[in-house]
């Protein structure tokens, strides 16, 4: 264990927290990849989610989780389903909290306190990246993250496939279709400017 | 927006429209890496400290079911002895940890864990 963590790469840091329980060595795998894991948690929620929340969430799965991890694997598979099934339970969990507020308001008669007054939200909302990630999210899952992870984050067919439980030709077609529909989605915003004033 | 690469079938120019919308909202979210990575470990202490206290909580609830009469190994009394061994764990939890939970309340998963184990046939394979 003399060997200083930012000498070794990802399979090492992996290894070396598994068997040792070294938290220098996971703390090291992790700063390499929160950016593209808040990115994608980014693409996956939308902006009334709090997306910390799911970040802390991953990384203490991922902690919980890395030392069952199979040296050989491509860590990336094993850290975009933990995103993917975190932010999913996150989604559950909001909808739920808006049966409930939904439940509260009406037996208090005075709005529902989670109806998007927050200005912040607002400001997020209003936002052209935030319209390019709702058009995203219409696609639905997988094909969101498919599309996103593929395209914006170059992760391979195979891994996708790997990653999502699917063959890699079901990946190749839905990817084709969900471009497509991305597109479409995109297109006002992208050709006219026809909601300006 | 139509320039795919064909060599590897990847829509670079999708793909860096998607890239400026995530970063954009990520860089909004604000916490650097530290407090990101500060508090995922203060969750897992949490965790870790309600973990070690609910399963000697769950199994003197499970006990205490053994010793119970049959009569009062009904329904309602295990849903109201889970419920105490489910407050009993949550005093010991902060809100935070409450949102981590996988299906939103700890004291759910205290209540599900307890019934099941409750209704488990003690001459039985399981």
């Amino acid at each position: 264990m003399g060997t200083s963590v930012t000498a070794l790469d990802d399979a090492q840091l992996v290894e070396r927290f598994a068997r040792h329980g070294d938290n220098a060595a996971f703390e090291a795998f992790v700063r390499h990849y929160l950016p593209a894991l808040r990115r994608f948690i980014a693409a996956r929620l939308p902006p009334d989610v709090d997306a910390a929340e799911v970040e802390q969430d991953v990384l203490v799965r991922l902690h919980a989780g890395l030392g069952r991890f199979r040296f050989g694997a491509d860590p990336t598979t094993y850290l975009y389903r933990i995103c993917w099934n975190a932010a999913a339970d996150a989604l559950r969990a909001r909808k739920r909290e808006r049966g409930r507020a939904r439940r509260m308001a009406a037996l208090k008669a005075d709005g529902d306190p989670r109806n998007g007054d927050d200005p912040a939200i607002q400001l997020e909302r209003s936002s052209e990246g935030a319209r390019v990630l709702a058009a995203l999210r219409s696609l639905g899952e997988p094909d969101a993250s498919l599309v996103y992870l593929r395209d914006s984050e170059g992760v391979g067919v195979a891994e996708l496939a790997r990653t999502f439980g699917l063959p890699e030709g079901t990946v190749k077609s839905r990817l084709s279709r969900a471009r497509g529909r991305l597109r479409a989605a995109l297109e006002p915003d992208t050709t006219g400017g026809r909601h300006d004033p | 927006m139509n320039d795919t690469d064909e060599d590897d079938g990847r829509d670079t120019a999708l793909g860096a429209l998607l890239y400026r919308a995530t970063e954009e909202r990520a860089n909004r979210a604000g916490p650097d890496f530290d407090a990101v990575y500060g508090r995922a470990a203060e969750r897992r202490g949490r965790r870790a400290r309600v973990l070690r206290a609910a399963v000697p909580l769950a199994a003197a609830a499970v006990m205490a079911a053994a010793i119970l009469p049959p009569v009062m190994r009904e329904r309602e009394t295990r849903a109201m002895v889970a419920a105490e061994v489910a407050i009993l764990a949550e005093r010991i939890m902060d809100p935070d940890a409450f949102r981590a939970a996988p299906d939103g309340s700890f004291a759910e998963g205290v209540s599900v864990f307890v019934d099941e184990l409750w209704n488990r046939d003690p001459a039985g394979s399981d």
